[in-house]
């Protein structure tokens, strides 16, 4: 049945040749369902099953719990939100490959997933519309398509964002999540109920007429605490600032962990996360060089850079800074974007551990929260210089 | 004498419940109707050919001897008449070869000087039975005689490394094939010993053949300087460069073969002829090959006489029910036969493989579970369950550009990068490749396997080289 829609769809691109610009569309249709007739031309004859669709849908299937936990928390708003990404995104691919006769490759199936989950809930969906555009043509397609692109198009779409538009990025975008979906006691998660499953809160725009959001606004973890310490370090703070920041911390990492915290629509649950990527690990789609050394990288100056008064006090900020923000989201699913990356696997540890300790420089020293996506961005500038390094080093004295 | 672990090599990859395993059963084939016979086989450069068409000649006769360079005769292996001395294509090159009509006769002409106590006999007799056999042409880079057979000279012999194990997809296996023969091969081992005077040998055998070790060991136990080792089975441990670092722990210069070092590889079956040559001077002209593949109707262990064409082996023992690919080798290294009427087994062909041509497009492939997929990444379920996985020609994807996922870095056995090495060589840009190694890579076609974006990386490697070359 299905074949059949596929062979009427050639007929027509036969039959008229007006359309045939679309046959990459209807090509990639066709090797989309069904696998390659292909057989193997050059030596060695066999070759083994793993193909490019396989390897992101594995990325796709890890990552889909964080997705469905972001309509858990976020209401069904969510799933409107990576439509559209998926949509314009998708069209913007698919028009740059028509236009340049090439095929129409699956690189985008991530990139449409992993955007909209490291977005504010908030965002307007033109908003998203505008990001995943601009992300796809100056990310990927300006490059030559997936595979060349120097950076990741997802980070480049959000980065985008927050530099047009701040306002709807930072600070009051983020909302608590749905009081009825988890919360923990005693550091165990209480589920309340079917939480943002069953709400459709904001489902097209976020904003009522006085352009107050209709969810109740609420810092991030990490601004938060970013606050309570800058005010320790203020003239005249006393122990009890430090004991309220430490407790802060202390009460918040439980709720970080099951994810009722505000934030990324994507960031929230942690548990989630770490089991999508151990998954990635052991399927080895994603290399677990870069996630270790990005969160070795993060432990340790997160180790260093936060003061405290007993070493306890110090691991729960190290336990902290993991899981807040979008540290570990971005370990995950964003420093393992292979292409972005260096290309030689010891560049890959240097990589990833020098992404984790820009992030928390940025986090600790500068004026914003959150540091991952600047720390991502900068460190795929410099992918090629690690792996020219590498190559020096490994090969010096081999004469061309 | 003791049996111990040698060290292993980075990457590589272990093939595990493959279906079409060879079995270790010997069947005896018919001689085939005609023969075709390359004038050269093994190592060496082409003979010139000592007799014409319609000439008749005998099984174990002499039919092409002598070069400028490097040779060692080639023999007839049948009896019956010359038909045609034409070109044809063998191993990817054109070479001459005698087309022989076979008559069913099983004689066969022995050489003379041949002892049954093969320790009897001297320096010059030894020599001269090796050459005049063809066993100086077995190996990976020849056995050095008196004569001008190997790239290396007789003195300069450093080692003897002998390739007791089979790690190919469709390795045989190799402790049962050859426990019926082990006094033959430890007489031959013993013999060539000698015959070097007394050079160190190593033995490398799967570390799944215990067995087979410790009867090798008891047969060779009064020997010194002979040392058994247990190597992990992992792909390619077989090939010559791998198997020398990983038995002596001295590195094979970059693109060169083991006779940089001074080292001699042969396989075990070559000992068995080395044995056959000194004690009865039987010459090369039968040859036990392995039928690997779920092409074939049954996997087995097969004696041919060399020169068998493999369309008759096809004809005979390849499935009829499905399309199928013969491929002259394992099936990661070995080279597609063509015209398979015109294409022989030669007296280096240890392998055949002959796998399914599968054209069918799955529904949905990249989401089923894979009970069957081989693959390197854990994506399958086959990598969790112990179903018996199957290889066939269809690509299972489509070509895109590299993601740079790095697979084929961590399973390429020497330390390169193969997907730098496919960037500039399919750009022409051979003269950088070489300066990340390029003539480090031994071919052993695991990357190109593994890559998810069926990028043919061991072909533009091999071009690269190709090109290399042209420019000197
Ligand atoms: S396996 Fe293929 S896609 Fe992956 S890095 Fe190597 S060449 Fe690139
Ligand atoms: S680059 Fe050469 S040695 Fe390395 S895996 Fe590929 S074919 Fe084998």
């Amino acid at each position: 049945m299905f074949r059949k829609i596929f062979d009427l769809q050639y007929k027509m691109l036969e039959k008229y040749p007006f359309l045939r610009p679309l046959k990459p569309l209807v090509d990639a249709g066709d090797n989309f369902f069904y696998g390659t007739p292909h057989t193997t031309k050059e030596k060695p004859y066999i070759r083994e099953g793993i193909d490019i669709k396989r390897f992101m849908i594995m990325v796709l299937f890890a990552v889909l719990p964080a997705a469905i936990a972001s309509v858990y928390f976020y209401g069904q708003r969510a799933i409107l939100v990576i439509l559209t990404s998926y949509i314009v995104g998708g069209l913007t691919e698919v028009v740059f490959c028509i236009v340049r006769k090439e095929e129409i490759t699956e690189g985008f199936l991530i990139t449409g997933i992993l955007y909209p989950l490291i977005l504010p809930p908030t965002i307007p969906l033109w908003m998203i519309s505008v990001g995943i555009f601009f992300g796809v043509i100056f990310g990927k397609e300006v490059f030559g398509g997936t595979g060349k692109n120097p950076f990741n198009a997802a980070l480049v779409a959000r980065c985008f964002l927050y530099i047009a538009f701040p306002l709807y990025m930072t600070g009051g975008a983020f909302v608590e999540p749905y009081p009825n979906s988890i919360s923990v006691e005693n550091y165990k998660p209480v589920f309340q109920g079917l939480g943002g499953f069953t709400s459709h809160r904001g489902l097209l725009s976020h904003e009522k007429k006085n352009g107050k959001y209709e969810a109740v606004s609420e810092a991030t973890p990490l601004a938060k605490a970013k606050e309570l310490r800058l005010k320790l370090a203020e003239e005249g703070s006393t122990q009890e600032d430090y004991k309220k920041y430490m407790e802060y911390v202390k009460k918040t990492i439980p709720n970080l962990l099951w994810g009722y915290r505000s934030g990324s629509m994507g960031e929230t649950c942690s548990v989630l996360l770490i089991l999508g990527g151990i998954a990635l690990m052991v399927m080895k789609v994603a290399n677990w060089r870069t996630i270790l050394s990005t969160i070795a990288g993060g432990a340790i100056c997160a180790f260093f850079f936060y003061d405290a008064h007993c070493l306890a006090d110090r691991l729960y900020l190290v336990a902290f800074s993991l899981l807040s923000g979008g540290f570990l989201f971005g370990a995950i699913f964003m420093t393992t974007d292979p292409v972005t990356g260096p290309v030689t696997q010891a560049g890959r540890y240097f990589y990833g551990f020098a992404i984790g300790c820009i992030a928390l420089v940025i986090r600790r020293f500068s004026g914003y929260a959150e540091g991952i996506m600047f720390a991502i961005l900068l460190m795929n500038i410099f992918a090629a210089l690690i792996d020219e390094i590498v190559i020096m080093v490994r090969y010096r004295g081999v004469k061309k | 004498m003791s049996i111990c672990c040698a060290k292993g090599f980075r990457g590589g990859y272990l093939f595990k419940n493959i279906q079409g395993i060879p079995k270790a059963n010997v069947e005896e084939m018919k001689i085939p109707k005609y023969v075709v016979i390359p004038f050269a086989q093994g190592f060496g450069e082409q003979t010139i050919p000592l007799v014409k068409a319609g000439d008749s000649v005998k099984a174990g006769q002499i039919i092409g001897k002598g070069s400028e360079g490097i040779s060692t005769p080639v023999h007839s292996s049948v009896n019956g008449t010359v038909r045609e001395i034409r070109e044809v294509e063998y191993k990817g090159k054109k070479i001459l070869a005698a087309i022989l009509d076979a008559s069913a006769s099983q004689d066969i002409v022995l050489l003379e000087g041949a002892k049954q106590d093969l320790f009897k006999l001297n320096k010059e007799s030894i020599s001269r039975l090796l050459y005049m056999s063809g066993v100086s042409s077995l190996g990976a880079t020849g056995l050095p005689t008196l004569e001008k057979s190997s790239a290396l000279e007789i003195e300069k012999v450093k080692c003897l490394i002998v390739c007791a194990l089979e790690t190919q997809p469709f390795a045989m296996p190799t402790g049962l094939v050859y426990e019926s023969k082990i006094s033959a091969i430890s007489m031959g081992i013993q013999a060539l010993q000698r015959f070097y005077q007394d050079v160190p040998v190593y033995i490398g055998v799967s570390s799944k053949d215990k067995k087979f070790a410790q009867s090798l060991e008891n047969a060779l136990a009064q020997s010194k300087g002979i040392a058994i080792k247990f190597l992990s089975p992992k792909y390619p441990q077989e090939l010559p460069e791998i198997l020398t670092e990983s038995l002596t722990g001295i590195c094979v210069p970059d693109g060169q073969k083991p006779d940089a070092i001074g080292a001699v590889v042969l396989d075990i079956a070559d000992t068995i002829a080395v044995y056959e040559a000194l004690s009865a001077g039987k010459p090369v002209i039968e040859k036990w090959i392995s039928l690997g593949g779920k092409g074939y109707k049954e996997n087995k262990i097969l004696k041919v006489r060399v020169g068998t064409p493999v369309s008759e082996i096809a004809e005979q023992f390849a499935r009829r029910d499905t399309e199928t690919r013969f491929l002259l080798g394992d099936p990661l290294t070995g080279d597609m036969a063509e015209n398979m009427q015109l294409t022989p087994i030669g007296r280096d062909i240890k392998s055949t493989s002959c796998i399914e041509d599968d054209k069918t497009r799955h529904f949905l492939a990249f989401l089923q579970p894979g009970f069957r997929s081989d693959s390197n990444s854990k994506t399958f379920v086959s990598s969790f369950l112990p179903f018996g996985k199957k290889l066939d020609t269809n690509l299972h994807g489509e070509h895109r550009p590299c993601i740079q996922c790095a697979y084929c870095e961590d399973i390429c056995p020497r330390p390169l990068y193969p997907h730098l090495l496919h960037k500039y060589c399919s750009h022409g840009m051979a003269e950088e490749a070489k300066g990340i190694r390029l003539h480090a890579c031994i071919e052993c076609g695991l990357c190109s396997y593994v890559c998810p974006s069926k990028i043919s990386i061991m072909n533009d490697i091999q071009k690269g080289k190709e090109e290399l070359k042209k420019e000197l």
